[in-house]
């Protein structure tokens, strides 16, 4: 299934346009995304802990306590600096910048990456590791999130793949997923 | 008359073609259901077609008549765009986009096109009283003045019954017709059977061997009651003998759906007029794509793979119009120097890891040119896909894209239109504004504005208006309009 990062409605494979509001879906082809959850890679299978676990809650996947070594093949490229930052061992990174007085701290600072004049939030989206997937939500920040050019729903989910470019504000890092 | 049109079949019919064929003339013709002499004398026809046509070496003799040219006639070009270059093997069902194009290739002469033979059926109940009425007279004479001189105008004047105002006439005839398109008045109420009923048996009793163009336009502003079902049953009979109804819908009063549903039986189009300017321009380019008409009666059969749905298909090149999903379909006219284009929306069930190739539609291509000594042609035509396990990423042909960024917002308009029917206006509501913030974005301000107005007006009424409800229906549906197509 393919949701419209627009009104999420959902559409088969295949589809150009959603049938609901019209929002281009072609660069949000799934198929990556279904191969990964046809094989996972074996980093990315059922953490141990999670499997022995007494908690029944699937909604739970995204548990913090994952292995570490889970998520060490996700980074996220900036294109314009053509630095890598490789994000490891959590479940879960808010991305945005610090500021002055600021009362949470995103995991993954931008600043460096001028990410203030890009219009970056200073918590604007987070990304998210769970057992086949990674998915990006935004934090309902001022100038929003894109994956593929595509404007995401602010506090959805949003499933990533491969080489997807997703811009926060102005800022534009390619996903990497190995 | 030629023995292949006797039993409307392609130079290079098969026998088992022939045979069912036949058949089906025979049937169609057997003078114990016809006890007239004409039908009597066309089934002895039939029978001696037949036995020509079924013996191999009786057959060859006849067939050498024929150039060599017009046995191979490769003056079509036929294309098939997918919008994936393979069909991947996933979880669940998945959807698929076809562009079936087919165009004339040049070197045909212009002149040499058939005579056009065209019915106008107007409607003049009361309601089209007074300047309507002048308009649409006033709007017919100026078509005489389009028309070539060999080309035939026959005119019905319909209210609760129909009257032949003019025979069928030829047009450079302009002081026999005008006078007696001036007498036409209005009164009664609008049953369209009754004009269309007419309007086909004219046309029927001329150019009986299906070697013209003819062609039905509709004039109405209203609704029919009760006779619907009539009607479509008319015109696929009309349909089967080459007959095309063109509608045109002048204001805000009539049945858009009835009217959609009935040209499409016969591979027509419906527009909508709403001033004397565009009622013109919609009669000229009746006229004039009549006059370049190639090959009509184009007609799809075929199956689909069992896995395999069809879901939606829709003309948008000559004129715009969804067709039918069931085989066969009318596709319409082929007209000269412009693409047929025809877009497919099928529905893939989940594939079994085996497979390598998918046979989504095989089908076959019917049309009748008129031009021809022999009339018949067709084509086979085969929807295939390879399937592979997986595929890069990739883009679609533009075409595909382009045709479906229009398409998409004429269906979100049908959603909005099926909301308010189910009641619920709160999500055709948001159909109407997501449509406004694409056509602002496409840059079409007015139609975003008469989007916006109507969202407005739903909000107070729980309907739309009238006229704004076909403005939107046809406003969206032209945006697929393409530019005139390039020759090539």
């Amino acid at each position: 299934m393919i949701i419209c990062p627009n009104c999420h409605h959902k559409e088969l494979p295949g589809a150009l346009f959603c049938s609901e509001c019209g929002a281009r879906l072609i660069s949000l082809d799934y198929l990556t995304t279904q191969s990964l959850q046809k094989a996972p890679s074996d980093h990315l299978h059922e953490p141990v802990g999670y499997s022995n676990s007494t908690v029944k809650d699937i909604d739970h996947v995204d548990d913090p306590e994952l292995p570490e070594d889970i998520d060490a093949e996700l980074a996220l490229y900036v294109l314009e600096n053509k630095q890598t930052l490789h994000l490891a061992g959590r479940a879960e990174f808010t991305l945005g910048r610090v500021a002055e007085g600021q009362p949470i701290l995103p995991d993954v600072d931008l600043s460096p990456y001028d990410a203030y004049a890009q219009g970056v939030s200073r918590l604007h989206a987070a990304l998210k590791v769970t057992r086949n997937r990674v998915a990006i939500m935004d934090l309902g920040s001022s100038n929003g999130t894109r994956v593929n050019g595509q404007k995401i729903v602010p506090h959805v989910d949003y499933p990533l793949n491969h080489s997807d470019v997703i811009a926060l504000g102005k800022l534009k890092l390619q996903v990497i997923i190995k | 008359m030629d023995y292949y049109n006797l039993l409307e079949i392609p130079l290079d019919a098969t026998t088992d073609e022939i045979r069912r064929s036949y058949f089906l003339a025979a049937k169609k013709f057997h003078p114990d259901k016809n006890p007239n002499i004409q039908s009597n004398e066309r089934f002895i026809l039939i029978q001696k077609a037949y036995d020509v046509l079924i013996d191999p070496i009786r057959r060859k003799e006849y067939d050498e008549q024929f150039s060599e040219e017009e046995k191979k006639s490769q003056f079509l070009k036929m294309k098939l765009q997918f919008s994936r270059s393979a069909i991947p093997i996933i979880e669940g069902s998945q959807k698929i986009y076809t562009l079936l194009d087919i165009s004339t290739k040049n070197g045909l002469d212009p002149n040499s096109f058939p005579p056009i033979n065209i019915c106008l059926v107007i409607d003049r109940s009361t309601s089209m009283q007074g300047e309507l009425l002048e308009k649409i007279k006033f709007e017919a004479i100026n078509l005489l003045r389009l028309l070539r001189p060999e080309d035939m105008i026959s005119v019905i004047a319909f209210s609760d019954r129909a009257e032949i105002i003019v025979p069928p006439t030829p047009s450079s005839n302009l002081e026999q017709i005008i006078p007696k398109i001036q007498t036409i008045q209005a009164s009664g109420a609008t049953e369209i059977f009754q004009g269309l009923s007419f309007g086909v048996e004219v046309l029927r009793s001329m150019g009986k061997d299906n070697d013209q163009i003819r062609q039905l336009i509709l004039l109405t502003d209203g609704h029919t009651y009760g006779d619907e079902d009539n009607c479509y049953n008319l015109m696929r009979e009309a349909h089967q003998d080459g007959i095309t109804l063109f509608g045109i819908g002048v204001g805000d009063g009539w049945n858009d759906q009835f009217l959609d549903k009935l040209t499409q039986i016969t591979g027509g189009e419906t527009q909508f007029v709403s001033t004397a300017q565009e009622m013109y321009n919609s009669l000229i380019d009746r006229v004039v794509s009549a006059g370049v008409v190639l090959a009509h009666n184009v007609q799809l059969s075929f199956e689909t793979n069992q896995m395999v749905k069809l879901n939606y298909v829709f003309r948008y090149s000559p004129g715009l119009s969804q067709l039918a999903v069931d085989s066969p379909i009318a596709l319409g006219n082929l007209q000269y120097g412009k693409h047929l284009r025809i877009i497919f929306e099928f529905e893939i069930d989940e594939l079994p890891v085996s497979t390598t190739e998918l046979k989504l539609l095989r089908g076959v291509i019917t049309m009748d040119l008129p031009s021809l000594s022999v009339h018949r042609k067709r084509f086979f035509v085969d929807f295939n896909r390879t399937v592979k396990l997986r595929i890069d990423k990739e883009s679609p042909p533009a075409q595909i894209i382009e045709a479906m960024s229009h398409l998409t917002l004429y269906r979100i308009q049908e959603k909005a239109q099926e909301s308010i029917k189910l009641g619920d206006m709160t999500k055709a509501s948001k159909h109407l504004h997501h449509m406004a913030t694409h056509l602002l974005a496409k840059g079409d301000r007015n139609l975003a504005h008469t989007v916006l107005k109507e969202a407005e007006f739903l909000k107070n009424n729980n309907k739309l208006s009238d006229l704004g409800e076909k403005k939107i229906k046809y406003g969206t549906r032209a945006l697929l309009l393409l530019p005139e197509p390039e020759m090539d």
